[in-house]
C-alpha cells in the first residue's frame, strides 16, 4: 500500500515537471509568433517537436507508476 | 446537434443501472483495465456475445497489424486512380495525407532533391502508425502501437536506416570522421564519438517508448474513468462518462500527433546522421 501511494505521488511530480516544461515552450512559441507572424509554420513545427520530447519523459513517469500500482 | 445531445444524455444515465459493488472487487478492476490494453488471444465483438478464440499463434495485436496493412493497401489501390480529371472526395483525402507528409515533414527538412527519394518510406510510416492508432479507438479492436514490441521494431528500422543513409551519403570512413570533432586530442575525440553513437541509439529507442507510452496510457485513461463507476457508485457515471468522451476525442488528436511526431523525428535523425559537418 505504501509503495502504491509513493508511486502515485511520484507520477504526479513527474507530470508536474512535464507540464512546466510544455508551458514554457508554449509561452515562448506564442511570444515568437507574435513577434514574427511570418515564421509561424517553422515555429509551430518546432514547438510540437519539443513538446513531444518532453511529453515522452512525463509518460515514462506515468507508466512506471502504473506498473507499480497495478502490480 | 439536438439528437447528439439526447444520445449523450442517455449514455450518461446508463451507468445508473450498473451493479453497486463498492470496494470488494478492486483486484478485478485492475485486471479488467489491463485486459483492455494488453495483447490477448480472444476477440470480443460485443459484450453479450460469446468471445471468439483466435487460432494458435495469432494474437489481437498481430491481427491489428495485418488489418492496418490491408486497409491501407486496399484503400490506396481502390480509391486512387491516376489521371482522373475530376477526382472524388475520398481520392483527395488520401492524396492530402501524402501531401501533408511531403510538404510539412520531408521537404522542409531534407530538401526536394533528397526528400523525393525518402518520401515513399516516410509517407508509408506515417499512414501505418496513424492507421494503427486509429484502429485502437474502434470498440472491440486494439491498437498495435500499444505494444512495445511493435514500436521497438519500427525504431530499430529507423536506427539502422540512419547508419545506412550515412554510409551511402558520406562513405564509411567519412561517416565516423564526421562524428569526430575536428582539432581535439585523440582521446577526447574518441570519447565524443562514442557518446555520439550512444546518443543515436538512445534517440531511436526513446522514439519507440514515446509512441508506446502515449497509446498505452491514453487507452488506460479512457477506461479508468469508466471503472470509477464500479468502484465508487453507479451515480458517478454522470461525471465519468463525459470525461471519458473527452479523453476519447483527445485520443483522436494524440493518435495523429504521435504519427506526425514519429515521422518528423525519424526524418530529422536520418538527416542529421547523413549531413557533413558545417553544412
Amino acid at each position: 500500500m505504501m509503495a502504491r501511494a509513493i508511486a502515485v505521488v511520484g507520477a504526479g511530480i513527474g507530470i508536474a515537471g512535464g507540464s512546466i516544461g510544455i508551458s514554457i515552450i508554449g509561452a515562448k512559441a506564442l511570444d515568437a509568433i507574435a513577434r514574427q507572424p511570418s515564421e509561424k509554420k517553422d515555429i509551430r513545427t518546432n514547438m510540437i517537436l519539443m513538446a513531444a520530447l518532453i511529453e515522452g519523459l512525463a509518460f515514462f513517469g506515468a507508466i512506471i507508476a502504473l506498473l507499480v500500482v497495478f502490480k | 446537434m439536438k439528437p447528439f445531445i439526447v444520445i449523450l444524455l442517455v449514455l450518461t444515465a446508463f451507468p445508473v443501472f450498473a451493479e453497486d459493488s463498492s470496494g470488494a472487487e478492486s483486484p478485478d478492476v485492475s485486471e479488467a483495465l489491463f485486459e483492455h490494453v494488453l495483447d490477448g488471444n480472444t476477440l470480443e465483438l460485443f459484450p453479450f456475445l460469446p468471445e471468439i478464440n483466435l487460432p494458435q499463434g495469432i494474437t489481437m495485436h498481430r491481427l491489428m497489424l495485418v488489418l492496418s496493412v490491408l486497409l491501407i493497401a486496399v484503400f490506396y489501390l481502390a480509391w486512387i486512380k491516376k489521371g482522373d480529371l475530376k477526382p472524388k472526395a475520398r481520392t483527395v483525402f488520401l492524396e492530402n495525407l501524402v501531401l501533408f507528409v511531403r510538404d510539412d515533414i520531408v521537404y522542409p527538412i531534407m530538401g526536394e532533391e533528397r526528400g523525393e527519394k525518402w518520401l515513399p518510406f516516410f509517407s508509408t510510416m506515417f499512414l501505418f502508425i496513424g492507421t494503427m492508432n486509429m484502429l485502437g479507438l474502434i470498440p472491440a479492436l486494439k491498437s498495435a502501437t500499444g505494444n512495445i514490441n511493435v514500436t521497438t521494431a519500427m525504431a530499430i528500422i529507423v536506427f539502422l536506416l540512419t547508419f545506412i543513409a550515412g554510409f551511402k551519403r558520406l562513405g564509411f570512413v567519412h561517416f565516423f570522421k564526421n562524428l569526430f570533432p575536428e582539432g581535439t586530442p585523440l582521446g577526447i575525440g574518441i570519447f565524443v564519438m562514442l557518446l555520439e553513437l550512444l546518443s543515436m541509439f538512445t534517440k531511436s529507442m526513446v522514439l519507440s517508448l514515446r509512441l508506446f507510452a502515449n497509446m498505452f496510457a491514453g487507452h488506460l485513461a479512457i477506461l479508468s474513468f469508466l471503472v470509477l463507476i464500479f468502484v465508487i457508485t453507479p451515480f458517478f457515471g454522470f461525471v465519468s462518462v463525459p470525461f471519458s468522451v473527452f479523453t476519447y476525442t483527445l485520443e483522436v488528436l494524440v493518435g495523429l500527433l504521435q504519427a506526425f511526431v514519429f515521422t518528423l523525428l525519424s526524418c530529422i535523425f536520418i538527416m542529421m546522421a547523413s549531413t557533413p559537418e558545417g553544412e
